[in-house]
């Protein structure tokens, strides 16, 4: 795989709103910039927390919608995103205990995302030089 | 509301929410697309943000990070109320408040809508039908 070399901060994105507008963002939601940010060379990890840890539960469909004369088939899957995320090297995270609110057992994630309990979240934190909420 | 669509209720759809905070705007675009599919009439009112959805100066650049995938067309929401435009023989109105849209700068619209004073608002909504008013504006 051709990475760039990474370079700058450490960092860690903690994403927790999720489901921002599916017509409107497509592609370009906030998993991808996480995306985005490994791909230009940064060194950064993904926490999901909330109800994003939705987003990482494995076999989800893509979803495509018909409007008008059309057949919109650019919906986020963020499944996929973080399936290359995984592949590129960048840790991904799951909150345990947003899993547990939401029913969702550790088999039902999708490979290459941790469960993070609560007493490892500020530790987790201090590992990277700057920690995004977005 | 006068309609060609005897016995077929009228739909006015009032979007107050702010697209890009949830999948409420994604939920307009169903319901208008499933309406207009079962022939009913329907207008659009948006307020607030939602008057920047039909820009016409709105611009979807390609994803560069694309691994040629599942690779799809990323149209605007511009361009999809367009589309559903072109579908919804004659069946559909999407009307703009002026006040929220000139406020927001949002002033370069396509085409197809039409600019309201805020006031009309009331007026529209009464002669559906069927009126929703959907979120809250911000």
């Amino acid at each position: 795989m051709n990475m760039p070399k990474a370079r700058g901060k450490s960092s860690l994105a903690i994403i927790e709103k999720a489901f921002r507008g599916a017509v409107e963002e497509q592609y370009g939601h906030i998993v991808w910039l996480s995306r985005v940010v490994r791909k230009m060379g940064g060194r950064t990890s993904l926490l999901l927390k909330g109800d994003t840890v939705l987003f990482a539960v494995r076999g989800q469909p893509r979803q495509s919608l018909p409007i008008g004369e059309d057949v919109l088939e650019g919906l986020p899957h963020y499944e996929t995103t973080l399936e290359r995320m995984a592949a590129e090297g960048v840790p991904l995270f799951a909150f345990a205990p947003d899993l547990r609110r939401l029913g969702i057992a550790a088999d039902r994630l999708m490979p290459g995302v941790a469960p993070v309990e609560l007493d490892r979240l500020a530790s987790l934190c201090g590992e990277s030089d700057a920690v995004w909420f977005w | 509301m006068e309609t060609d669509n005897p016995g077929k209720p009228s739909f006015f759809f009032g979007l107050m929410g702010t697209p890009y905070q949830s999948d409420l705007a994604t939920s307009l675009f169903r319901m208008v697309q499933e309406a207009l599919a079962q022939g009913h009439e329907v207008v659009v009112w948006t307020c607030g943000y939602g008057t920047m959805l039909t820009q016409r100066t709105l611009v979807r650049p390609p994803d560069m990070f694309e691994d040629g995938q599942g690779v799809a067309a990323h149209p605007t929401t511009a361009e999809l109320v367009q589309s559903m435009f072109r579908s919804s023989r004659g069946h559909l109105k999407w009307f703009v408040c002026r006040y929220c849209m000139e406020e927001r700068g949002a002033v370069h619209q396509i085409e197809e809508v039409s600019v309201k004073i805020p006031f009309t608002f009331q007026h529209y909504l009464n002669k559906a039908d069927i009126p929703l008013v959907l979120g809250v504006k911000s």
